[in-house]
């Protein structure tokens, strides 16, 4: 294994999704299995990597026709990922065992075709940020992982009792960064485009005010704490610092955050209204470095669908949210190219290694999954990538109930190309198998 | 030129291409049995948003074209039972509508509008974005007034000079639309705009034009200016109460006969409208022939005249010809 943690060789999946070979150099006379049943795939220049897990998405679910179970693991099996974390602001919230209990019923009625789903609670009772959940009972049905996404906590007072709650778990504590009084109610960046566009404006002072008052207060307590869906430069210098003086915390960024910045609002297309919204170049830039330097830990997705309806409502009163999963990979590592050329695997090893970090390396770690290193004799269990290829989404390629991709039309690259879980062929060739 | 939304997308000789045009119709005889080709072109006025004046100016101005036009403001209509504004329009286009005129409170509806339905669209006025039909009314004045040598005594003699023109635009700037597409079109033709307000109504990041000065001092500035432009406050946009009072407001902001006296005599006075009498200018200047306020009414017509022809693709024999 060199530097970058990429390794080269040759690899075999037997029919029966195990991993039957890797090697540099595999004769395939010497295979303990059927040579006629074998179905190669020409993947030189290709890379894989153990299944993506995304740790924020909203699939919706219950009552709600924008997104369900099915749909929304079939996008994220074509996006690369094996594991979900499902978020708790659904209608009604996610907020007691009951309520756990019935989203796994539905899960394990769904075909989610190998893709696990995993149900986060809130933080608070109908996440209005007033009275905390009966964390005890939910850690009891195996919940690990807290939020109110979609708000923040901004007592400081349910934030402590939180922080406190669980302090000595293994539960992660989840914060959507969110002052109530500095994001006003904003629709985008309060800026140079919001005030050319004459639209209320999100100051970033609504994300830095809420991390620095919850870096405080875990100077104090110490919990698992993640911050998610960092957005401007302020926030990951304040979480290097952190870092620093040795909390322990950790932190995401989503794709679009990293792709695209406040100038997509000059469409007024409010499929790239999002919250946190959309940030000038320059933080763009700064969330891109954090990346590098592992101050930012994980790439998320906050996939969020939302009907055409909605969205093609005025963009003031449009939802927040846009289309991640399938994209994810993709839109990822081009922003980390940033328009560099590829001649071969070695102009992008660097990038191709801080996005597997990013989307199944540190996720694994925080959430306790094991480390998915692909090893011979076992099922087989990775997503295989061409990040040589391009791709371009269009609307006949969504697999969501919804169609809100922010990306349709833009040249995307990399492509994820299969996908095993569990040593059975999800993906074949960009294709999902059923 | 298909759909006509923000003056920034539009070139210099575009802009002036319009402006010529309804400069043409203003001089044309408007009986001409020539516009009866129109009649069986239908223009949709939809206003989302309270409107008087833009309402009834491109009401006029489609008539004087001959066009049928076809009235629809929200609370009469299916957008009240909650149909979307997308069906609304896709509708029209189904009866048979061949233009569209949208007043919003939304600022993205009429971008929206636009990509939903194949047939022009025109910006009324877009929440706090973009009025252009109204600055293309107010260069259409603005260019008269130069041609009528008002501003000789500053060496203005034609629209050859319009770039030595010093405009100050006065009052609530960041929440004006009519500002935003004024401060566009000054740019195209390299005229020095001032923005000038109480500090709670001035931007306070890049506005999105070229501005010359920003400034909370009008009486400072106000002797350099050939032409100022009030604005009113719009109270109904207001997220906060105003922190400046009605007094104080008048008394540093307001159009005011003692103002005038540090005003060069050839300075000319604009107002969008509707105007507040005697906050924001007072009545005998607004009835004085330094006030240009009318003709902005009257070129309003022509300059939505020459929009509806350029973006329709109306043939009307011999008016590009005058």
């Amino acid at each position: 294994m060199d530097t970058t943690g990429l390794v080269e060789a040759d690899l075999v999946v037997d029919p029966k999704g195990i991993v039957a070979a890797i090697s540099k150099e595999i004769n395939v006379n010497e295979l303990p299995v059927d040579i006629s049943s074998i179905v190669q795939v020409e993947a030189g220049g290709s890379v894989i990597m153990p299944p993506f897990v995304d740790m924020h998405c909203h699939l919706r679910a219950i009552v709600q026709i924008s997104e369900d179970y099915e749909s929304g693991c079939r996008a994220a099996a074509k996006g690369g990922f094996g594991y979900l974390m499902s978020m708790p602001n659904t209608d009604p919230a996610t907020d007691s065992v009951d309520s756990v209990l019935k989203a796994r019923t539905l899960i394990s009625n769904s075909e989610t075709m190998g893709v696990k789903v995993e149900i986060a609670s809130a933080i608070t009772k109908g996440r209005n940020g007033v009275k905390p959940v009966d964390f005890e009972s939910l850690i009891r049905n195996q919940v690990r992982y807290f939020t109110d996404d979609g708000s923040g906590i901004n007592d400081r007072e349910v934030m402590q009792t939180a922080i406190r709650t669980l302090e000595g778990t293994d539960c992660i504590l989840a914060q959507h960064l969110e002052e109530k009084s500095a994001f006003d109610s904003g629709i985008m960046n309060l800026g140079d485009v919001s005030t050319k566009l004459g639209l209320a404006g999100i100051s970033k002072n609504a994300e830095v005010l809420m991390l620095a008052r919850d870096i405080e207060l875990l100077s104090l307590n110490s919990v698992k704490y993640h911050a998610m869906h960092l957005s401007v430069a302020e926030s990951v210098e304040l979480v290097k610092k952190a870092k620093d003086s040795g909390l322990k915390l950790t932190c995401e960024v989503t794709p679009h955050h990293l792709f695209f910045d406040e100038t997509e609002l000059l469409s007024l297309d409010p499929n790239f209204k999002v919250n946190p919204p959309l940030r000038p170049y320059a933080d763009v830039v700064a969330l891109r470095q954090g990346l590098l330097d592992k101050t930012i830990d994980v790439i998320a997705t906050d996939h969020a669908p939302h009907r055409a309806a909605t969205k093609e409502m005025p963009i003031e009163t449009a939802p927040f949210g846009m289309l991640g999963l399938q994209t994810a990979f993709s839109a990822a590592f081009t922003s980390l190219l940033d328009n560099k050329d590829l001649n071969s695997l070695n102009d992008c090893a660097n990038e191709l290694t801080v996005v597997m970090r990013a989307m199944s390396l540190n996720p694994r770690r925080i959430l306790g999954l094991d480390d998915g290193t692909v090893v011979k004799g076992e099922k087989a269990n990775f997503v295989l990538i061409n990040p040589m290829k391009n791709m371009v989404q269009t609307h006949g390629d969504i697999e969501s109930r919804s169609q809100n991709s922010p990306y349709l039309g833009r040249k995307l690259r990399g492509s994820i190309e299969y996908l095993f879980l569990e040593g059975e062929s999800i993906l074949m060739d960009g294709k999902l198998t059923k | 030129m298909v759909n006509f939304i923000d003056i920034e997308k539009f070139t210099a000789d575009e802009l002036l291409e319009v402006a010529e045009l309804a400069e043409n119709y203003k001089n044309f005889d408007l009986n001409s049995p020539i516009f009866l080709n129109n009649r069986d072109k239908i223009v949709a006025l939809i206003f989302l948003e309270n409107s008087t004046r833009t309402r009834i100016s491109f009401e006029i101005a489609a008539k004087k074209l001959g066009l049928t036009v076809i009235g629809f403001d929200s609370e009469k209509s299916s957008l009240e039972k909650g149909e979307t504004i997308k069906d609304t329009v896709l509708t029209l286009k189904a009866l048979g509508v061949n233009a569209i005129v949208l007043r919003a409170s939304s600022a993205s509806s009429v971008n929206q509008v636009s990509k939903w339905v194949d047939i022009p669209v025109i910006n009324a006025g877009n929440a706090m974005r973009s009025h252009p039909t109204q600055a293309m009314g107010d260069f259409v004045t603005i260019r008269e007034a130069i041609s009528q040598g008002r501003f000789k005594s500053e060496n203005i003699n034609s629209f050859d000079d319009f770039s030595k023109l010093k405009i100050g635009i006065v009052g609530d700037i960041i929440h004006s639309r009519v500002a935003r597409s004024l401060g566009e079109l000054f740019e195209r033709f390299g005229a020095k705009t001032y923005l000038i307000g109480p500090e709670e109504l001035l931007p306070k990041f890049d506005i999105g034009f070229r501005v010359e000065g920003i400034t909370d001092d009008f009486k400072t500035c106000l002797p350099e200016l050939d032409i100022i432009i009030a604005l009113r406050i719009q109270l109904e946009r207001l997220t906060e109460p105003l922190l400046v009072n009605p007094i104080f407001y008048r008394e540093r902001y307001g159009i005011t006969g003692s103002l005038l006296e540090s005003a060069k005599p050839s300075t000319l006075f604009m107002h969008p409208g509707p105007q507040v009498r005697d906050l924001e200018i007072d009545s005998d200047i607004i009835d004085s022939d330094r006030s240009l306020i009318l003709k902005q009414v009257e070129n309003s017509i022509y300059s939505r005249m020459a929009v509806l022809t350029k973006t329709m693709g109306l043939e009307i024999d011999g008016i590009n010809n005058l």
